[in-house]
């Protein structure tokens, strides 16, 4: 029987051990088993596919976050230019907008969320004042990513009383 | 004479049981977990279409209306609110524990419903306009995990200005 150096074989049954203690016990016959680099390498194999997966899984949690996100700050806007509606016209200026803060909410979701209000005249008549709500916040690798952004214009002449 | 054939060892066989069902253990496991993904991935796009859908709705009402009411319970806890402008039809909202109702009636007739569904275990509040202020809100939280004593997390908040399309009251 060949030598077979630097192979260890896993499974080497007491039996054999036993049964052979007289003889020199690496000449001994032995059964083909596996080799410490053949389980490694399935365990290796195993272990790259297990992880693989995991990731996967952990990258839909994220892309679902992230979704969620989106949603919220959508809404948020939303939300501001709400609160814009009711500011009367002639108070409609960038120094009252920039006094709407953030929400808890907004704050609780939206890591480093900034808000930023800007009121520009538009060339319009009757005057028009242009509101852009803009909504940012950071992304899971820390940057800020594309902006959550809401344009609406207000008349001067809007619709009075019932 | 021919040698006796030799089998697996008893060691041999518990390992390779043991290996076996650690891997299908954890085959289990990544298989449930993608198939939650899964599902929740498909209510989590139905729910945000509904909201979104619902915002839009609620802030339409809420923009043409010209007051808002509170509906209460025979407890007197807050399920709704009712949009109401003379001449118009009045609009209700009511949250019915999976989904938020819209009823339109004109003079007690109801002439339209209909239904918007969250993501289960939601819960809906509705806040009327403080004093001087003219925006309604509803806030959606989601049920704490089960077993905690935490109270419900906020999730979404859509606000209305009540009668912004009527600026006359908006001014004041």
């Amino acid at each position: 029987m060949m030598r077979r150096f630097g192979a260890f074989h896993v499974a080497r049954s007491r039996r054999d051990r036993n049964t052979r203690l007289g003889e020199t016990w690496l000449r001994a016959r032995r059964r083909p088993a596996f080799t410490v680099a053949e389980s490694l390498v399935a365990l290796v194999v195993l272990g790259a596919a297990a992880a693989l997966l995991g990731q996967l899984l952990g990258e839909l949690a994220q892309q679902r976050r992230a979704a969620d996100q989106q949603t919220l700050a959508l809404q948020q806007a939303a939300n501001a230019m709400e609160q814009l509606a009711v500011i009367p016209y002639a108070d409609l200026t960038p120094e009252r907008a920039a006094t709407l803060g953030l929400s808890d909410l907004a704050r609780q979701h939206l890591p480093g969320a900034q808000l930023e209000i800007a009121i520009v005249p538009a060339p319009d008549a009757p005057p028009a004042k242009q509101i852009q709500v803009n909504l940012r916040w950071l992304d899971r690798s820390g940057r800020y990513g594309v902006p959550v952004q809401m344009t609406a214009w207000r008349h001067q002449q809007e619709r009075s009383g019932p | 004479m021919k040698p006796h054939a030799r089998g697996m060892t008893l060691v041999e066989l518990l390992v390779a049981i043991t290996v076996s069902s650690v891997i299908m253990c954890g085959s289990g496991v990544l298989l449930h977990g993608m198939y939650r993904a899964d599902k929740e991935t498909r209510l989590g796009v139905a729910a945000d279409a509904s909201l979104a859908r619902f915002a839009l709705q609620f802030r339409r009402d809420a923009h043409a209306s010209a007051e808002v009411m509170a509906l209460s319970d025979a407890e007197g806890r807050t399920i709704g609110m009712a949009f109401q402008c003379p001449g118009q039809p009045a609009v209700e909202y009511r949250w019915l524990g999976t989904s938020i109702v819209r009823v339109t009636s004109e003079s007690g007739q109801v002439i339209h419903r209909d239904a918007f569904r969250f993501r289960p275990g939601d819960r809906v509040t509705w806040q009327l306009p403080a004093a001087g202020s003219a925006i309604v809100a509803v806030q959606i939280s989601q049920a704490p995990p089960r077993g905690t004593e935490l109270d419900a997390i906020p999730r979404q908040r859509i606000e209305a200005a009540v009668g912004r399309l009527r600026a006359g009251r908006v001014a004041s």
